[in-house]
């Protein structure tokens, strides 16, 4: 029986921040004390809270450790481990508490969250099936094995499941098809492929609870007459894949897998299909044909993969996300407890990837029908740097922004389709106003260009003609008719392209003119780019008055383009200016402005 | 006992090859098939490794 | 389940369920746009130009996957739809090389026509273009990627139907390609030049090189001929202007080889302009070719022909007719010689195809395919064995991959790799010249699991106990161990083999003849009626010949031992009726056959010969030995397009017609007769063969009187009981399969059906020779790829004075 869990994030994005050094060095210096035996050190799944990470979690004392670095560790384990003291440097500190906080109770960015689908990352070993079942793994799948197919598709329905990878789908109706679909072999397929930018929602659940993909696809297979499933995982998450691989062992070894599972006249294998770099595979169909050996291109619907899915098989598809919450609504007396959560027409909770100026980015799951404003603001902590709010982008290349007078809607699939957004799979990326909203729909539209399989004329090239023409509004070559061959352009594409890339793509082109048509104009009629990002339409300028010659931004330029001396006011020498921003973010007199290119005619010195 | 997928004594038939129906419960909640403290305690020490309190584990 | 009604641009329909909207459309006589769309393949809705606005859809549908709903309601030409379309095309216009004044395309570019219906004038797009450089270092055709508009129909077909699986999508976004693997150009890939892409590209993306600066789609006209190279007879309709063929593409609705071709029917007729014709008659005076007038040479020969055969009698001249000479060339060919009082005719293919023409009739009564091309796409199992069809008879090749996709299963028993591999379920690559172990083991292990057709073994075989004997120690293992396969293996394909509702067996006569001859095809003969595939459709056997009327001329007597009809010469009654109709005295001694004369090391009683449309010098092996063997003759006339090696050794040589200078009628591999019509007049001093014979028939005294073609044809159907039915009205362009015995018969799809020709199949106990499978392994070593190229004895005379003599693989002939 050891002392205390120690529960260090492994999970990519701690993993990036360093915390595989930190755990090395809390090692050494555990040993060095003598003292490593009586403590377990888990490189668990991921907490959440990325922004300040790398993070420990120690149990049973409850403290919550983050920001940490290696050389912290003698520190921490003198003061905590032998000393019995809690290292207060070492905690959360922020603005929006008082005093450093403690454990999640504390924690502000917790505050509001609800963890279903994340209820075991971070707090088990993901590599221990024991442990899962200790939380009550695999019991929704015993109890589903008692059950009639059907049986578990209406309840999955009535529990109000609807698929977490943007459609929002009802999963028990999904299910319903593929059950009816006749023949003896069907698939259950999870979309693991996580194409949006910024978006790792279900890469913290393979990562952190593979064993609860495990057994939502084992539900699926009973519910829907299958005997074989593929989890198409995306290539660029190695982690991700090792972890599923030693699930699959394990629940082989354990007889939870194969044939006759637990003694039921029910066999299931499973295999990985690793991706390999190609967003479009992310569509279901193209996914299909890729698990075949196919090119990934999207082929015709009807018929339906409920009817003809993959190898001409009927098969369920379904997000990781979708999955992982089956086994708690499959659970006795789950389905009940699920539906409590959420809104009318949304139940359960949605785990969002928080991303950009907002000032607690990482991983939140949190009930429907929470508002934009509550997620951005008490979870999210607010704007970064004391900014505004400009925009919130929701559902990655797929989706559209939401401005500041609509952050009172509710968060569910229907609230946010009647405002011509999409909740999309779960990637949130705040915007200040440093943002230009032209430069966003400019990247996420070349992100689809380059990655449109090219198979329908109207996402191909239409995508290419979007492109070209917000290039040139962003390089000040805008026409005044653009912005009517944008919109035109757009909605034809809408309107005929071929599967759900296409369709969806003109999205964040759309609601940026839809919500920031000024902005457009500005650029456009202008020349000006207010937020600073489109280096041809803006130059900086030093506002004499409030500054106050401290020359930080004179150290920070990179080619030497500021001149002043200390105490004086400085000035920005346009010829050798190349806009790169490094000034600005030194500025602590907020005395550097955005101005329009000519400007500087205007304004003696 | 290590993990829960090895045997408590020779009365438990589980493996992948001839399967139980109750394995899933019985690891927490067993030995289901026969009384015995002992195995009941060896799963005990299997959680105790790994939970700290009763909270950890869900049945 | 009922038909489904729904709403077209206000028009009312009830279709079958299943049926796309741009079907329910067209049945209504509503024409939608498509790029992408081919019926043959599966539904693909890329393009998008062919969506319609459906109520109550959120977006547009496009039609040509969308299956028809109960009560839809659709508007094909509504204001949004018309929108999507304008932009669409914009989008296509924008990104393509606008060079249609000179594009060879103009005229027949289906982006330039709906342009034009769509009223595009330019692209308000104006950005970025394609630069891609050509693909151009082939001789066949040009690939312009920068003018494709990524329907995607080429790639479709060659890795669908043909199977070549030489192109694909590569790359993807704005950047995406259809190309071969690595951007590599087309001829290092595995394209096999069959134009199917070049015929079914909707734009002009892939340009035949035959085509530049000769004409315009509306400058040139089409003749339907039937193709001068393989025994499947596909119809072709070579494009014609100034009286010279410029191009080749496929007809619309052949009932041989629907809109398909091969590289040989595509690009192979350029042989007819060649400049090595012979172009007027020539009398070889002093070692050298003169030229002379017909009257000359028609002199010398009567001349000569009568002195020969006065000092030597009738049997010292021989006639050596040409497989791909026409039925009525042929006819009177042995009509000629015959009247000349010998029986010494018969064909050089004698060689690469008489054993298997043995072997079936000895099984069957009858040599000829069993089934048709057509039914071999709906068979249930297929075994390929003995030869390669996609070298030999692509558009068969074609229908048996279609067998495949249609859910048949594929046994292909080839020693080599072949493409049809790809696509099997049984892969038996066993040793060259192994075949005849392999088929006895099959039919032994489907006689010891009582997989066999019991019924129709007893009702409508002979010989089958003789056979099970002969069977028995071709158990699974000793098979095994000759053929070095899998016994298991073996025993799985023979089960699938015997278990199908219908199978049909998939070979070549030619390569038959090498890798077991005679006995491989009566083993294949006992396979099929063991099973009791034959006499029933999609089943059968199919041993396809090489030329594309070695069929016919076998059917008009080109044979020693028979006359047309292969009634036979012993019998009094045929050789009076013979007399009687020609009006001359018929020998009944049978003839020499070209074997016997080539083989003979003695001096032979032949001292002439006139060998029409044939080069048995340039052919296969042996070809000193056969150059010294006519030398040695006394006189010899050849008659051909082009100065063979044969040729050049004659003392006269006259010019005749090649096949799409003629009219004249071809028999295929399925028993089809179909009609060729001439597409060009042939240069001024050359005639078609049928025509110089009826010339030199009237100098040696015959009274030939025929009008034209039709009416030899008239006169070979009044002889040959299974032509007896065909006539020119008749054959329009589905051509009539024999036996058709009168007017209203419709022609024999399937042989056998009742009974077979010889009344009941003969089953015989054939014997594995281990020395010809040491020959071919001997044999396979020294010949092109694979050894079992079926060319083997083929002279090459039309393909290498053509274009696809560049393409490797493409066969001879």
């Amino acid at each position: 029986m050891y002392e205390k869990h120690i529960m260090i994030c492994g999970a990519t994005g701690c993993l990036s921040s360093g915390s595989n050094q930190v755990a090395e060095a809390l090692n050494e210096e555990l040993e060095k004390h003598g003292i490593k035996d009586k403590y377990r050190l888990v490189m668990g799944g991921c907490p959440g809270f990325c922004e300040v990470g790398p993070i420990i979690v120690i149990f049973p004392d409850e403290v919550f450790y983050c920001r940490l670095k290696p050389k912290d560790m003698a520190e921490l384990v003198e003061t905590h481990f032998v000393g019995g003291e809690i290292v207060e440097r070492l905690l959360y500190k922020g603005p929006d508490v008082d005093a450093p906080a403690r454990f999640y109770d504390s924690i502000p960015f917790y505050s509001k969250q609800k963890f279903n689908v994340l209820r075991n990352s971070g707090v088990i070993d993901p590599e221990s099936i024991d442990e899962y079942i200790m939380r009550g793994g695999y019991r929704a799948l015993k109890r589903a094995l008692e059950m009639e197919p059907q049986a578990i598709c209406d309840e999955v329905k009535d529990a109000g499941l609807r698929g977490r990878g943007g459609a929002g789908f009802p999963t028990g109706v999904k299910w319903g098809f593929t059950n009816k679909a006749p023949g003896p072999k069907k698939y259950i397929v999870c979309n693991a492929d996580e194409g949006d930018p910024g978006a790792f929602m279900d890469r913290s659940i393979l990562e952190g609870d593979p064993h609860s993909l495990l057994e939502g696809m084992l539900v699926a297979g009973k519910a829907c007459g299958a005997d074989e499933g593929y989890i198409y995982c995306r290539a660029e998450y190695p982690l991700a894949i090792k972890r599923l691989r030693i699930a699959i062992e394990q629940a082989e070894e354990y007889g939870l897998l194969g044939e006759n599972i637990l003694g039921y006249d029910f066999n299931f294998k499973m295999n990985i299909k690793e991706g390999a770099g190609a967003f479009v595979c992310g569509e279901e169909t193209a996914l299909l044909a890729s698990i075949e050996g196919k090119r990934g291109m999207p082929r015709p619907r009807p018929p339906f993969p409920a009817q003809v899915g993959v190898f001409g098989k009927p098969t369920t598809i379904n997000n990781v996300e979708t999955l992982a919450n089956i086994p708690l609504i499959v659970k006795e007396g789950g389905a009940e407890e699920f539906a409590k959560v959420g809104t009318e027409g949304s139940k359960g909770t949605k785990v969002f990837a928080l991303a950009g100026k907002v000032r607690n980015t990482g991983l939140c799951e949190v009930p429907m029908g929470i508002t934009i404003e509550e997620v951005i603001y008490d979870v999210g902590g607010g704007i970064k740097a004391g900014r505004d709010f400009k925009a919130v982008q929701a559902g990655g290349p797929s989706g559209g922004c939401i401005p500041k007078d609509l952050l009172h809607l509710p968060i569910d699939y229907d609230s946010l389709t009647k405002a011509g957004a999409i909740m999309g799979s779960g990637g949130l990326v705040v915007m200040d106003d440093r943002t230009c909203m032209v430069d966003l729909a400019k990247y996420f539209l070349s992100f689809t260009q380059k990655e449109s399989c090219g198979k329908c004329t109207p996402c191909r090239e239409g995508t290419k003609r979007m492109l070209e023409i917000l290039d040139r509004i962003t390089e000040g070559e805008g026409k005044p008719e653009d912005l009517d061959t944008l919109d035109s352009l757009a909605h034809s594409i809408k309107d005929s392209a071929l599967c759900g890339l296409g369709q969806t793509c003109p999205n964040p082109v759309l609601s940026t003119i839809r919500y920031f048509r000024d902005e457009y104009e500005e650029h456009i009629n202008e020349g000006f780019c207010n937020a600073g990002i489109c280096k041809p339409l803006f130059i900086y300028q030093i506002d004499a008055e409030s500054c106050n010659g401290c020359t930080a931004c004179a150290r920070a330029c990179p080619v030497d383009a500021i001149k002043g001396e200390k105490k004086e006011p400085h000035e920005v020498i346009q010829e050798l200016c190349t806009r790169c921003g490094s000034c600005i973010d030194k500025c602590r007199q907020d005395c550097i402005m955005i101005t329009r290119v000519g400007s500087e005619a205007d304004v003696g010195n | 006992m290590e993990r829960f997928v090895d045997h408590c004594c020779e009365k438990c038939t589980h493996s992948k090859d001839t399967p139980c129906k109750d394995f899933v419960e019985c690891c927490v909640e067993g030995p289901i098939c026969h009384d015995d403290q002992s195995c009941a305690d060896k799963r005990k020490k299997i959680i105790e490794k790994v939970a700290l309190d009763e909270k950890f584990v869900i049945c | 389940m009922s038909a489904i009604k729904l709403t077209i641009d206000g028009q009312e329909i009830e279709v079958a369920p299943g049926t796309t909207i741009l079907e329910a459309a067209r049945q209504l006589g509503i024409e939608i746009p498509t790029f992408c769309h081919d019926p043959e393949l599966p539904p693909n809705g890329a393009c998008r130009i062919c969506v319609v606005e459906v109520e109550k859809a959120r977006a547009l549908v496009a039609s040509c996957v969308a299956p028809a709903g109960p009560d839809m309601v659709v508007h094909t030409k509504s204001e949004r739809v018309i929108n999507a379309r304008k932009n669409n095309l914009s989008l296509m216009l924008a990104n393509h090389p606008l060079d249609c004044i000179t594009c060879e395309k103009t005229g027949s570019c289906k982006l330039q026509d709906y342009c034009y219906e769509y009223e595009v004038a330019s692209s308000e797009f104006v950005g970025e273009v394609k630069d891609l450089p050509y693909d151009d270092t082939n001789e066949f055709f040009l690939r312009d990627m920068n003018k494709c508009i990524l329907c995607g129909i080429c790639v479709g077909k060659c890795q669908q139907v043909v199977g070549a699986g030489a192109i694909d999508f590569t790359k993807r976004g704005f950047v995406t390609n259809v190309s071969p693997g690595f951007e590599d150009p087309i001829e290092d890939s595995s394209c096999v030049f069959c134009g199917m892409c070049i015929d079914n590209c909707p734009v002009g993306a892939l340009i035949p090189k035959y085509i530049f600066g000769k004409g315009r789609p509306w400058q040139t006209e089409a003749t339907r001929v039937v193709c001068p190279y393989c025994s499947l007879g596909c119809n072709i309709n070579l494009h014609v202007k100034d009286n010279e063929v410029i191009g080749a593409a496929p007809v619309e609705n052949s009932p041989v080889n629907r809109d398909h071709l091969c590289v040989k029917g595509k690009f192979g007729w350029d042989f007819v302009h060649s400049r090595d014709r012979v172009t007027a008659p020539l009398v070889k005076t002093n070692g050298t070719f003169v030229e002379v007038t017909w009257e000359e040479a028609l002199d010398y020969i009567v001349d000569n022909i009568r002195d020969i055969q006065g000092r030597y009698g009738a049997d010292s001249l021989m006639g050596l007719s040409s497989p791909k000479a026409s039925n009525e060339d042929n006819y009177l060919f042995q009509k000629l010689i015959r009247s000349l009082g010998t029986n010494n005719v018969d064909s050089y293919t004698r060689h690469c195809h008489a054993s298997s023409v043995d072997g079936m009739m000895e099984a069957f009564g009858n040599a000829a395919t069993t089934n048709t091309i057509e039914e071999v796409a709906g068979t249930d199992a297929v075994l390929v064995i003995g030869g390669n069809p996609a070298e030999s008879h692509p558009v068969l090749d074609y229908r048996v991959r279609e067998a495949a996709r249609n859910g048949a299963s594929l046994i292909v028993a080839n020693p080599d790799m072949i493409g049809l591999v790809d696509v099997a379920d049984y892969d038996l690559p066993l040793k060259p010249g192994t075949e005849v172990a392999l088929v006895n083991g099959l039919a032994n292990v489907i006689i010891s699991e009582g997989l066999h057709d019991e019924a129709f073994i007893k009702e409508r075989t002979e010989g089958f106990d003789q056979l099970k004997k002969g069977l028995e120690k071709y158990t699974p293992q000793y098979v095994a161990e000759i053929t070095g396969l899998d016994q298991e293996d073996i025993k799985d394909a023979a089960r699938r083999y015997a278990s199908a509702e219908k199978a049909a067996i998939v070979s070549d006569a030619a390569v038959c003849e090498q890798s077991g001859g005679e006995g491989l095809v009566k083993a294949l003969a006992n396979l099929a009626m063991l099973t009791g595939n034959v006499g029933k459709e999609s089943a059968g056997l199919y041993v396809p010949y090489g030329e594309n009327n070695l069929q016919g001329s076998a059917d008009m007597g080109i044979l020693p031992n028979v006359l047309t009809g292969y009634q036979h010469l012993k019998d009094k009654e045929v050789r009076d009726k013979f007399s009687e109709a020609w009006g001359v005295k018929i020998s009944d001694k049978p003839g020499l056959n070209a074997s016997e004369f080539f083989e003979n090391d003695k001096d032979t009683a032949v001292k002439a010969m006139y060998i029409m449309g044939e080069n048995p010098v340039g052919c296969g092996e042996d070809q000193e030995k056969k150059a010294e063997l006519l030398k040695k003759l006394d006189f010899l006339v050849v008659q051909d397009i082009f100065m063979t090696e044969t040729a050049s050794l004659a003392d006269v040589v006259l010019p005749a017609a090649a096949f799409a200078e003629k009219l004249g009628t071809y028999t295929n591999s399925e028993r089809r007769v179909q009609l060729s019509q001439p597409a060009v007049e042939p240069p001024d001093e050359v005639f078609p063969d049928w025509a110089i014979l009826v010339e030199l028939a009237e100098w040696l005294g015959f009274e030939w009187d025929y009008a034209g073609p039709e009416d030899v044809f008239a006169e070979i159907a009044s002889l040959n009981h299974d032509y007896k039915g065909i006539g020119y009205r008749r054959l329009s362009e589905q051509g009539l399969q024999w036996p058709c015995t009168d007017e209203k018969d419709q022609g024999t799809k399937v042989l056998h059906q009742d009974s077979f020709s010889r009344g009941k199949g003969l089953f015989s106990a054939v014997e594995y020779d281990p020395e010809l499978a040491a020959k071919r392994e001997e044999h396979a070593a020294a010949c092109c790829t694979s050894g079992y190229h079926s060319c083997q004895c083929l002279s090459e005379s039309m393909s290498k004075r053509s274009v696809i003599s560049a393409f490797k693989n493409g066969c001879c002939v």
